[in-house]
């Protein structure tokens, strides 16, 4: 008892207690930094290599672009951006998930190759912009495709519209003026993010030019000239961090989706149920959906997205109209709309 | 550290060391000041307008009526199918003129190509009763004989001829446009202001026009993609204000209608504003009559060389004695041949195409018309072109041509050399024996 108040009173004493504390200061302190808030902070790294935007090639980014958003240790994002563009749809899907993630983190691409018309628009969402000298970017503008002459459909006895534009949606004239309302929209999006940059009036944004960087950073279409370094730097400094590591968001995702993947699949496999049979189905339909890949690789090994989406949207999806809907008289001939830079003719 | 002990107390001091620590950790990592996010953009719909159309125009005319031949050269391939030329050939038609189409027409609706022998006999067959010429977009290229046939149809024999090219079609327009001055360049126009566009900035307004029939009466119209055309000359229709080519950013004015061979040819870099409902654009279906009047105010002229071509009505044919009714008889199963009438008559229409058919010993009846194109027949036949002819065995064959009338004489020594001078006529064989541009003389067996 002696021996116990003895140690309580050496405990006690300034020369002991006071150290413990400011020891367990220091790692209450540490704790809360690297565990509670604010973390050691990350930046996301997406790499888009040449890319035609298209309504898979867009799922996949907007993947990326979400997993940079909720994780809470990336505090701004890198993007190594080189697209011509794509399907209209697909790339204000990527401009409006692009505009998300800046709402919370900054957003800093650097425009390779080339980026321009939907690829443009994409970085329309970003914090700042970097370019290469000889990259091009630019070429604001709207392509509206028919497969065929838009000719009006003949009445049939066979197919009752319900009114007059119902099969073609309207005339060609009508389709033309769409075309010039979607590039004013595109142009508005240009001038709202840009606008106070821009040292061109909207009309010759809307001409379609495409631009080397060295002339682009000139006319306000991006902001500076420099490499990954520059736009990893100015990433920090927009986040307001001073050090950092770099994290791949691509190989996150798909390690994510892969670990998922063997979350689904494993008991499947392993279960002595029926569902063995559309285990093992979905699993080579998977691999064998992959140009050169091997059924027998490991569950770890990337499988396609799309042919995952397909595999799991399997009504109404299809390469053909025979294969979707075969008993519709009428061939789906619908138009398509592209904010695509397609270049000169070979 | 007793008196830090003593002043803060344990708690004091555990706080101030996690405290310090963290925020030691935390500028080692930060510097001061976060992330601002940008406030969220708004994407403001009420800017996107409605994009600007040009007004849909009535149309309705009164055309006068003349008889004539509009050639549509479909020989090389050319690409538009009668369908979207509908509306100038039903204004051609409206004005009394037949139209004819030179060549075959695909399972598509479009012209199929010939070979360059093929197409130069066609061309000199055709072009001899046509008045106007219609080349639209011709995929192949015209050959120099070619080229030859068309000017000498416009230079020497006053035809008309219409160049219509469009870039959104594939042409050798060229090959033949170069020859009278004129090459369709490799552009397109465009206006970039949409107050100034229909609908499209490919879509340009033309409002500035030269004087000339086929401006007349013209305040705007509307060009769907055109090129512009380079001339020697001042095109009919030109740009000003905003309208630039896709390749040559020089200064305005480009011109996309041009006139060139003394008035009588027509070129127009835009075959899309003919096609429904584009004609409906402004005044573009006043252009479109316009330029269905200029195709049939052709003053035309023709030679011998050029029958039956310069029949338009039904003919008659004058004999000169009875003996020769199986003759006349003979002449009108030819013409039927070329789809014409003819009546065989004891009495001149000086109000209808006549074909005279006698002996020398006729030649009286016919003497006015003999004297006009300098020749006599008398004991020797005498004309301009030849030394005297002996009259043994021999036939003339004589075209007196005017703007109302074609007169054709035929004479011989015999009803034998009349019916051999028939035959010829028949198979084309006659235009051998041409000593001049309206007179042929013949040996017969």
């Amino acid at each position: 008892m002696g021996r116990l108040s003895a140690l309580g009173r050496f405990a006690s004493s300034w020369y002991v207690s006071g150290p413990m504390l400011a020891g367990l200061g220091v790692v209450i302190g540490a704790l809360v930094f690297f565990y509670v808030v604010p973390g050691k902070p990350k930046i996301g790294v997406i790499d888009i290599p040449f890319t035609v935007i298209n309504d898979d090639s867009a799922f996949v980014i907007s993947t990326f672009l979400e997993y940079a958003r909720r994780d809470d240790s990336i505090k701004g994002v890198f993007i190594r951006l080189n697209s011509p563009g794509g399907g209209a749809a697909a790339s204000e899907q990527l401009y409006f998930e692009t505009r998300a993630l800046r709402a919370e983190k900054p957003v800093v691409i650097i425009m390779n190759d080339i980026v321009a018309s939907g690829g443009y628009m994409m970085s329309m969402g970003a914090s700042y912009l970097y370019t290469k000298p000889s990259s091009f970017i630019g070429n604001v503008g709207v392509i509206l495709s028919f497969p065929g002459p838009l000719i009006s459909r003949t009445p049939s006895e066979q197919v009752v519209p319900t009114g007059p534009f119902k099969l073609n949606g309207g005339g060609r004239r009508y389709f033309i003026g769409i075309t010039d309302q979607l590039k004013q929209a595109f142009a508005t999006i240009v001038m709202s993010e840009r606008g106070d940059v821009l040292n061109i009036p909207r009309s010759e944004v809307l001409s379609g030019r495409i631009w080397p960087g060295v002339e682009g950073v000139k006319l306000g279409i991006a902001d500076e000239i420099g490499g990954d370094s520059d736009a990893i730097n100015k990433v920090a400094e927009l986040a307001g961090i001073s050090r950092y590591e770099l994290v791949d968001v691509n190989t996150e995702v798909f390690r994510n989706f892969n670990q998922q993947f063997k979350r689904i699949i494993e008991p499947l496999e392993q279960a002595d149920s029926p569902s063995i049979a559309g285990a093992s189905g979905l699993i080579a339909a998977l691999r064998t959906s992959q140009p050169g890949a091997n059924p027998t690789e490991d569950l770890l090994n990337p499988v396609d997205i799309s042919s995952l989406r397909r595999y799991i949207v399997s009504s109404g999806v299809g390469d053909t109209q025979e294969e979707v809907l075969p008993e519709f008289p009428l061939k789906i001939n619908g138009p398509q709309v592209y904010y695509l830079y397609v270049g000169p003719n070979q | 550290m007793s008196v830090l002990i003593n002043k803060f107390g344990r708690l004091g001091l555990l706080l101030l060391f996690g405290i310090g620590t963290f925020l030691a950790v935390y500028f080692y990592f930060y510097t001061l000041g976060g992330y601002n996010a940008p406030p969220p953009t708004v994407f403001p719909l009420d800017q996107i307008k409605s994009p600007s159309a040009a007004a849909l125009t009535q149309f309705d005319e009164s055309p006068s009526i003349q008889k004539g031949v509009l050639l549509m050269d479909g020989i090389h391939g050319n690409d538009f199918t009668k369908t979207e030329m509908s509306p100038l050939i039903s204004r051609v038609k409206a004005r009394g003129y037949e139209v004819e189409f030179m060549g075959t027409v695909g399972r598509f609706g479009n012209f199929t190509s010939l070979s360059e022998g093929a197409r130069l006999t066609m061309m000199e067959e055709k072009l001899r009763r046509a008045d106007s010429l219609a080349v639209i977009v011709p995929i192949d290229g015209y050959s120099a004989e070619e080229v030859d046939l068309v000017e000498r149809f416009i230079l020497r024999k006053g035809g008309k001829v219409l160049l219509i090219a469009d870039p959104t079609r594939r042409h050798l327009m060229n090959n033949l446009a170069e020859r009278f001055g004129l090459a369709f360049q490799p552009d397109f126009l465009y206006n970039t202001n949409p107050e100034q566009y229909d609908l499209n900035f490919q879509n340009i307004l033309i409002s500035n026009f030269g004087e000339d029939e086929v401006t007349n009466g013209l305040d705007q119209i509307s060009f769907y993609t055109a090129s512009s055309i380079r001339t020697p000359n001042p095109g009919i229709a030109f740009t000003d204000g905003g309208i630039h080519s896709s390749m040559f950013e020089q200064v305005e004015p480009f011109y996309p209608m041009v006139k060139a061979a003394e008035g009588k040819l027509l070129a127009i870099s835009d075959m899309t504003f003919m096609i429904p409902p584009r004609n409906a654009v402004l005044d573009n279906n006043k252009l479109i009559s316009n330029i269905a009047d200029y195709l049939t105010s052709s003053e035309r002229t023709f030679e011998l060389a050029d029958f039956p071509g310069f029949f338009r009505d039904d003919v008659d044919i004058l004999v000169g004695r009875s003996e020769l009714f199986d003759v006349g008889g003979d002449l009108k199963d030819g013409l039927a041949e070329f789809r014409i009438n003819a009546s065989v008559r004891g009495v001149e229409d000086i109000t209808t195409d006549t074909i005279y058919v006698g002996l020398y010993e006729d030649a009286t009846d016919v003497a006015q018309y003999l004297e006009l194109a300098g020749l006599d027949v008398d004991d020797v036949i005498r004309t301009p072109f030849t030394p005297d002819i002996q009259r043994e065995q021999t036939a003339i064959i004589m075209l007196n041509s005017s703007p109302d009338r074609q007169v054709l004489v035929l004479l011989g020594d015999s009803e034998g050399a009349l019916r051999d001078i028939v035959v010829q006529l028949s198979r084309g064989s006659f235009r051998d024996g041409l000593v001049g541009d309206f007179v042929g003389v013949y040996r017969t067996p």
